[in-house]
Protein backbone atom coordinates (compact mmCIF):
# COMPACT_ATOMS: atom_id res chain seq x y z
CA UNK A 1 0.00 0.00 0.00
CA UNK A 2 1.52 3.66 -0.68
CA UNK A 3 2.27 5.89 1.82
CA UNK A 4 -0.84 8.40 0.37
CA UNK A 5 -3.40 5.28 0.59
CA UNK A 6 -2.11 4.48 4.13
CA UNK A 7 -2.70 8.03 5.37
CA UNK A 8 -5.95 8.04 3.97
CA UNK A 9 -6.94 4.99 5.76
CA UNK A 10 -5.28 6.29 8.86
CA UNK A 11 -7.48 10.11 8.77
CA UNK A 12 -10.62 8.25 7.90
CA UNK A 13 -10.36 5.93 11.35
CA UNK A 14 -8.90 9.00 13.43
CA UNK A 15 -12.16 10.67 12.07
CA UNK A 16 -14.73 8.42 13.30
CA UNK A 17 -14.64 8.28 17.16
CA UNK A 18 -14.79 4.60 17.40
CA UNK A 19 -12.33 3.81 15.64
CA UNK A 20 -10.02 6.83 16.45
CA UNK A 21 -7.66 4.92 18.85
CA UNK A 22 -7.07 2.43 16.61
CA UNK A 23 -6.20 4.72 13.72
CA UNK A 24 -4.03 6.70 15.92
CA UNK A 25 -1.89 3.45 16.76
CA UNK A 26 -1.74 2.69 13.43
CA UNK A 27 -0.13 6.25 12.78
CA UNK A 28 2.16 6.15 15.72
CA UNK A 29 3.00 2.79 14.22
CA UNK A 30 3.82 4.29 10.82
CA UNK A 31 5.46 7.52 11.83
CA UNK A 32 7.51 6.91 15.10
CA UNK A 33 10.51 5.88 14.25
CA UNK A 34 11.30 8.23 11.72
CA UNK A 35 9.75 11.44 13.51
CA UNK A 36 11.88 9.94 16.47
CA UNK A 37 15.04 10.44 14.47
CA UNK A 38 14.22 13.86 13.23
CA UNK A 39 13.74 14.88 17.09
CA UNK A 40 16.94 12.83 17.90
CA UNK A 41 18.93 14.85 15.72
CA UNK A 42 17.34 18.02 17.21
CA UNK A 43 17.55 17.54 20.81
CA UNK A 44 20.61 14.93 20.96
CA UNK A 45 19.66 12.75 23.90
CA UNK A 46 17.87 9.69 23.52
CA UNK A 47 15.58 10.65 27.06
CA UNK A 48 14.96 13.67 25.78
CA UNK A 49 13.92 12.85 22.40
CA UNK A 50 11.12 10.48 23.78
CA UNK A 51 9.53 13.21 25.97
CA UNK A 52 9.47 15.63 22.88
CA UNK A 53 8.03 12.75 21.12
CA UNK A 54 5.22 11.66 23.61
CA UNK A 55 4.52 15.48 23.63
CA UNK A 56 4.18 16.14 19.94
CA UNK A 57 1.99 12.69 20.02
CA UNK A 58 -0.30 14.23 22.72
CA UNK A 59 -0.74 17.07 20.74
CA UNK A 60 -1.39 15.44 17.57
CA UNK A 61 -4.27 13.16 18.94
CA UNK A 62 -5.90 16.42 20.06
CA UNK A 63 -5.56 18.37 17.43
CA UNK A 64 -5.83 15.97 14.65
CA UNK A 65 -9.57 16.92 14.13
CA UNK A 66 -8.52 20.03 12.85
CA UNK A 67 -6.17 18.97 10.46
CA UNK A 68 -6.99 20.71 7.26
CA UNK A 69 -5.29 18.38 4.60
CA UNK A 70 -3.59 21.43 3.17
CA UNK A 71 -0.21 19.74 3.79
CA UNK A 72 0.38 15.90 3.75
CA UNK A 73 -0.07 14.48 7.11
CA UNK A 74 3.83 13.80 6.83
CA UNK A 75 4.50 17.01 6.76
CA UNK A 76 1.51 18.09 9.46
CA UNK A 77 3.41 15.51 11.79
CA UNK A 78 7.03 16.69 11.21
CA UNK A 79 5.91 20.39 11.92
CA UNK A 80 4.23 19.36 14.81
CA UNK A 81 7.54 17.59 16.07
CA UNK A 82 9.29 20.20 14.93
CA UNK A 83 7.69 23.08 16.64
CA UNK A 84 7.44 20.42 20.03
CA UNK A 85 11.43 20.26 19.52
CA UNK A 86 11.97 24.07 19.11
CA UNK A 87 9.91 24.96 22.09
CA UNK A 88 11.53 21.91 24.57
CA UNK A 89 15.23 23.81 23.67
CA UNK A 90 13.89 27.03 24.45
CA UNK A 91 12.87 25.93 27.75
CA UNK A 92 16.17 24.35 28.43
CA UNK A 93 17.42 27.37 27.10
CA UNK A 94 16.21 29.13 29.75
CA UNK A 95 16.91 26.69 32.54
CA UNK A 96 20.45 26.61 31.59
CA UNK A 97 21.09 30.79 31.42
CA UNK A 98 24.69 30.38 31.05
CA UNK A 99 24.77 28.52 27.70
CA UNK A 100 23.87 28.91 23.92
CA UNK A 101 22.10 26.11 22.53
CA UNK A 102 24.96 25.38 19.96
CA UNK A 103 27.40 24.63 23.23
CA UNK A 104 24.58 22.41 24.89
CA UNK A 105 24.19 20.17 22.38
CA UNK A 106 27.46 19.83 21.86
CA UNK A 107 27.83 19.03 25.33
CA UNK A 108 25.11 16.31 25.07
CA UNK A 109 26.51 14.76 22.70
CA UNK A 110 30.02 14.48 23.76
CA UNK A 111 28.83 13.09 26.82
CA UNK A 112 27.21 10.16 25.18
CA UNK A 113 28.67 7.05 25.77
CA UNK A 114 27.60 4.75 23.61
CA UNK A 115 29.29 6.97 20.52
CA UNK A 116 32.27 6.32 18.40
CA UNK A 117 33.96 9.55 18.41
CA UNK A 118 36.45 8.60 15.66
CA UNK A 119 33.82 7.17 13.59
CA UNK A 120 33.17 9.52 10.29
CA UNK A 121 29.47 9.75 11.55
CA UNK A 122 29.75 10.84 14.79
CA UNK A 123 32.35 14.00 12.92
CA UNK A 124 29.74 14.35 10.95
CA UNK A 125 26.91 14.82 13.28
CA UNK A 126 29.77 17.18 15.20
CA UNK A 127 29.92 19.16 12.26
CA UNK A 128 26.06 19.22 11.79
CA UNK A 129 25.80 20.05 15.71
CA UNK A 130 28.43 23.56 14.74
CA UNK A 131 25.46 24.70 12.07
CA UNK A 132 22.94 27.83 13.17
CA UNK A 133 19.25 26.10 14.30
CA UNK A 134 17.98 27.20 11.02
CA UNK A 135 20.73 25.24 8.30
CA UNK A 136 20.79 22.48 10.65
CA UNK A 137 17.02 22.12 10.50
CA UNK A 138 16.82 22.55 7.09
CA UNK A 139 19.96 20.00 6.11
CA UNK A 140 18.12 17.55 8.57
CA UNK A 141 15.32 17.77 6.74
CA UNK A 142 16.87 17.38 3.44
CA UNK A 143 19.15 15.35 3.87
CA UNK A 144 18.13 13.04 6.42
CA UNK A 145 14.65 13.13 5.94
CA UNK A 146 14.77 13.13 2.33
CA UNK A 147 11.72 16.15 2.03
CA UNK A 148 11.50 17.97 -0.35
CA UNK A 149 12.04 21.40 0.00
CA UNK A 150 8.32 22.55 -0.31
CA UNK A 151 7.73 20.50 2.52
CA UNK A 152 10.58 21.65 4.51
CA UNK A 153 8.86 25.05 3.41
CA UNK A 154 5.62 24.05 5.12
CA UNK A 155 7.31 22.42 8.15
CA UNK A 156 9.46 25.64 8.94
CA UNK A 157 7.22 27.99 7.85
CA UNK A 158 10.36 29.56 5.19
CA UNK A 159 10.12 30.11 1.48
CA UNK A 160 11.61 27.68 -0.94
CA UNK A 161 14.55 29.95 -2.50
CA UNK A 162 15.81 31.09 1.27
CA UNK A 163 15.89 26.90 2.33
CA UNK A 164 18.05 25.99 -0.53
CA UNK A 165 20.80 28.81 0.06
CA UNK A 166 20.54 27.76 3.72
CA UNK A 167 20.87 24.04 2.85
CA UNK A 168 23.70 25.10 0.36
CA UNK A 169 25.70 27.03 3.27
CA UNK A 170 24.87 24.06 5.15
CA UNK A 171 26.57 21.60 2.93
CA UNK A 172 29.57 24.01 2.63
CA UNK A 173 30.30 24.19 6.38
CA UNK A 174 29.82 20.63 6.50
CA UNK A 175 32.53 20.07 4.08
CA UNK A 176 34.77 22.40 5.32
CA UNK A 177 34.89 21.27 9.03
CA UNK A 178 35.21 17.52 7.64
CA UNK A 179 38.04 18.54 5.07
CA UNK A 180 39.46 19.43 8.54
CA UNK A 181 38.88 16.28 10.99
CA UNK A 182 39.97 14.09 7.68
CA UNK A 183 43.83 13.52 7.91
CA UNK A 184 46.04 13.68 4.77
CA UNK B 1 45.16 16.25 -1.34
CA UNK B 2 42.22 15.37 0.92
CA UNK B 3 38.39 14.90 -0.02
CA UNK B 4 35.60 14.56 1.40
CA UNK B 5 32.13 12.60 -0.07
CA UNK B 6 29.40 12.95 2.18
CA UNK B 7 27.73 9.88 0.25
CA UNK B 8 30.13 7.53 1.67
CA UNK B 9 29.45 8.03 5.31
CA UNK B 10 25.56 7.60 4.09
CA UNK B 11 22.66 8.31 6.45
CA UNK B 12 23.72 6.19 9.70
CA UNK B 13 23.31 7.75 12.76
CA UNK B 14 26.29 7.58 15.93
CA UNK B 15 23.66 7.09 18.17
CA UNK B 16 22.56 3.70 19.08
CA UNK B 17 19.21 3.18 17.87
CA UNK B 18 16.37 1.86 19.90
CA UNK B 19 15.17 -1.28 19.97
CA UNK B 20 11.64 -2.54 18.26
CA UNK B 21 10.57 -3.31 22.24
CA UNK B 22 11.05 0.44 22.90
CA UNK B 23 8.51 1.83 20.04
CA UNK B 24 5.99 -0.80 21.23
CA UNK B 25 5.95 0.57 25.16
CA UNK B 26 6.51 3.93 23.85
CA UNK B 27 3.26 3.69 21.56
CA UNK B 28 1.75 2.22 24.52
CA UNK B 29 2.69 5.01 27.21
CA UNK B 30 1.61 7.58 24.55
CA UNK B 31 -2.07 5.98 24.39
CA UNK B 32 -2.29 5.75 28.12
CA UNK B 33 -0.98 9.41 28.72
CA UNK B 34 -3.74 10.25 26.30
CA UNK B 35 -6.53 8.05 28.04
CA UNK B 36 -5.51 9.52 31.11
CA UNK B 37 -5.96 13.49 29.80
CA UNK B 38 -8.75 12.71 27.87
CA UNK B 39 -10.49 11.64 30.77
CA UNK B 40 -8.91 14.73 32.77
CA UNK B 41 -10.04 16.94 30.31
CA UNK B 42 -13.81 15.50 30.33
CA UNK B 43 -13.77 16.60 33.83
CA UNK B 44 -12.93 19.82 33.93
CA UNK B 45 -15.41 20.20 30.75
CA UNK B 46 -17.83 19.09 33.32
CA UNK B 47 -17.20 20.97 35.81
CA UNK B 48 -17.40 24.14 33.36
CA UNK B 49 -20.87 22.91 32.71
CA UNK B 50 -21.81 22.18 36.50
CA UNK B 51 -20.62 25.33 37.02
CA UNK B 52 -22.46 27.08 34.39
CA UNK B 53 -25.72 25.21 35.07
CA UNK B 54 -25.70 26.34 39.06
CA UNK B 55 -25.05 29.55 37.91
CA UNK B 56 -28.03 29.68 35.75
CA UNK B 57 -30.47 28.26 38.09
CA UNK B 58 -29.23 30.00 40.89
CA UNK B 59 -30.36 33.48 38.39
CA UNK B 60 -33.53 31.71 37.84
CA UNK B 61 -34.24 30.65 41.50
CA UNK B 62 -33.47 34.57 42.43
CA UNK B 63 -35.78 35.66 39.12
CA UNK B 64 -38.43 33.18 40.86
CA UNK B 65 -37.49 33.84 43.83
CA UNK B 66 -37.47 29.91 45.33
CA UNK B 67 -34.88 28.47 47.75
CA UNK B 68 -33.50 25.28 46.84
CA UNK B 69 -30.29 22.84 47.67
CA UNK B 70 -30.41 20.77 44.86
CA UNK B 71 -27.36 21.70 42.79
CA UNK B 72 -24.80 21.22 45.18
CA UNK B 73 -24.46 17.56 45.33
CA UNK B 74 -23.69 17.71 41.41
CA UNK B 75 -20.45 20.53 42.46
CA UNK B 76 -19.08 18.55 45.24
CA UNK B 77 -18.86 15.35 43.02
CA UNK B 78 -17.09 17.19 40.41
CA UNK B 79 -14.94 18.98 42.55
CA UNK B 80 -13.67 15.82 44.10
CA UNK B 81 -12.86 13.96 41.11
CA UNK B 82 -11.56 17.08 39.80
CA UNK B 83 -8.87 17.58 42.95
CA UNK B 84 -8.50 13.53 42.43
CA UNK B 85 -7.08 13.76 38.93
CA UNK B 86 -5.63 17.63 39.58
CA UNK B 87 -3.40 15.92 42.71
CA UNK B 88 -2.16 12.85 40.40
CA UNK B 89 -1.13 15.61 37.51
CA UNK B 90 3.02 15.53 38.05
CA UNK B 91 4.27 18.83 37.77
CA UNK B 92 5.00 18.80 33.95
CA UNK B 93 1.58 17.66 33.04
CA UNK B 94 0.02 20.42 35.31
CA UNK B 95 2.50 22.70 33.03
CA UNK B 96 1.81 21.28 29.88
CA UNK B 97 -2.20 21.37 30.91
CA UNK B 98 -2.14 25.01 31.23
CA UNK B 99 0.17 26.07 28.94
CA UNK B 100 -1.70 24.06 26.53
CA UNK B 101 -4.65 25.63 27.51
CA UNK B 102 -3.71 29.17 27.36
CA UNK B 103 -1.55 29.44 23.72
CA UNK B 104 -2.36 26.30 21.57
CA UNK B 105 -5.76 26.47 20.01
CA UNK B 106 -4.88 28.89 17.77
CA UNK B 107 -1.70 27.55 16.71
CA UNK B 108 -2.96 24.13 15.96
CA UNK B 109 -6.44 25.22 14.40
CA UNK B 110 -4.66 27.20 11.85
CA UNK B 111 -2.81 24.15 9.96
Amino acid sequence: MSQQNKESQILKLVSSAPTRQEGFVALMELYRESLYWHVRRMVVSHEDTQDVLQEAFVKVYRYIGDFRGNSSLKTWLYKVATNEAIRYLKKRQVETQSYDEQTRLLEVFEGDSTIDFSSLEAKLQRAILTLSPKQRLVFNLRYYDELSYEQIAEVSESNVAALKSNYHYAMTKIKEYMLNQIED
Amino acid sequence: MKSFDIEKIGKKMPYSAPSAEFFESFTQDTMARIDRESRGRSLVRGAFISVASMAASVALMLTMNLPSDSTNYSLASYDSDLDAYVTNLSDDELSTLFYDMELEGEFYSNL
